[in-house]
């Protein structure tokens, strides 16, 4: 899967912009400690202050491992 | 006894009406299969219980995030609000398994009792990693939350250390959790008798229920989940769970989303 990478610097932009009326984005980071955004956010963006998500660099979503006790 | 789905007069139940003027519903299929749910559940003695009712109806984002029970555009009324990737259709909503999730605002040590609390949510795909619904402490520890299927085993827990089991029963549909004692937890799946889940009893968190992901309270724990309904309310007996299931299941059947 593909998802949009940032740095921190842009990350901290994101934290709590809506990208449409309901929706704000979720910066999150993969199991490298990437700080990334997904496809859905970046093709939903219409705010004219963040269409600098559509430039972002692509990579390959390596998700955190589950939260389980396994005990 | 069962309300016909398909026989509603011109005049709605005002808790009906209240959610269906918030979120601009006009469709009629709709507007009656919420009437009906509403009606069914107050006949059912049932309504009072329910905390927050998420019906997942309309298609889009602005008509999911209404909370049936207080349909309210705040917090407090448990109004939902949307992070990350999620996709919102006629179904319901898909989160992208990566970050997509809703925030209900209903904290569970500050709206709930530790011994007197559930959570229902109709699903309809199979998970094989991912929470499609909850919260649980940021250790994996204290958790109250959906989670279906992990390596084959279920870890589905309300209010207690978190626990794995066999899992059971259908992976779609209606599942609900229901914690009324210190003891143990019953936790209806589709197309089984309850099972009884003992456990280590966990004080409620300082956190929010989160649908499509579990908070766990630092980050989330995001699914792939298709979600066409969710609530969160007091503990349910037996047969008030299976009032509430057949008034669900009706309910999807109505909209042709039922699974």
């Amino acid at each position: 899967m593909i998802v949009y990478l940032l740095t921190e610097q842009q990350k901290e932009l994101l934290i709590g912009k809506y990208y449409s009326n309901n929706t704000f984005f979720n910066p999150i980071q993969d199991n490298n400690n990437n700080w990334i955004i997904s496809q859905e956010e970046v093709l939903n963006a219409t705010y004219e202050d963040v269409l600098w998500v559509k430039n972002l660099t692509t990579i390959e979503y390596i998700a955190k491992p589950p939260i389980i006790n396994f005990n | 006894m069962i309300i016909n789905p398909y026989s509603f007069g011109p005049f709605l139940d005002p808790d009906a009406q209240a959610f269906l003027t918030a979120a601009s519903i006009t469709d009629t299929t709709i507007s009656g299969a919420i009437n009906t749910l509403v009606v069914q559940m107050k006949v059912d003695n049932i309504w009072t219980k329910m905390k927050a009712i998420y019906p997942i109806v309309g298609g889009t984002d602005n008509t999911h995030k209404w909370n049936l029970k207080d349909p309210r555009d705040l917090n407090e009324a448990f109004r939902l609000t949307f992070g990350g990737g999620i996709t919102h259709d006629a179904n319901g909503m898909t989160s992208n398994g990566v970050n997509g999730f809703a925030d209900t605002y209903l904290n569970d040590i500050v709206h709930l009792a530790n011994d007197n609390k559930s959570i229902s949510m109709y699903i309809r795909n199979v998970l094989t990693v991912g929470s499609p619904m909850g919260l649980i402490d940021a250790f994996g520890q204290a958790s109250n939350r959906f989670y279906p299927e992990f390596s084959g085993q279920d870890y589905s827990t309300l209010g207690f250390i978190q626990s794995g089991r066999d899992v059971a029963g259908s992976q779609i549909g209606f599942f609900t959790m229901s914690k009324s004692s210190l003891l143990d937890f019953k936790y209806y799946r589709p197309g089984i008798a309850y099972i009884p889940v003992p456990g280590v009893d966990a004080s409620n968190l300082n956190a929010n229920y989160y649908l499509l992901a579990s908070n766990n309270e630092i980050s989330s724990e995001y699914s792939e989940a298709n979600l066409a309904f969710a609530s969160i309310q007091e503990a349910l007996s037996d047969t008030e769970e299976a009032n509430f299931r057949a008034a669900v299941i009706a309910f999807e059947t109505t909209l042709s989303r039922n699974v």
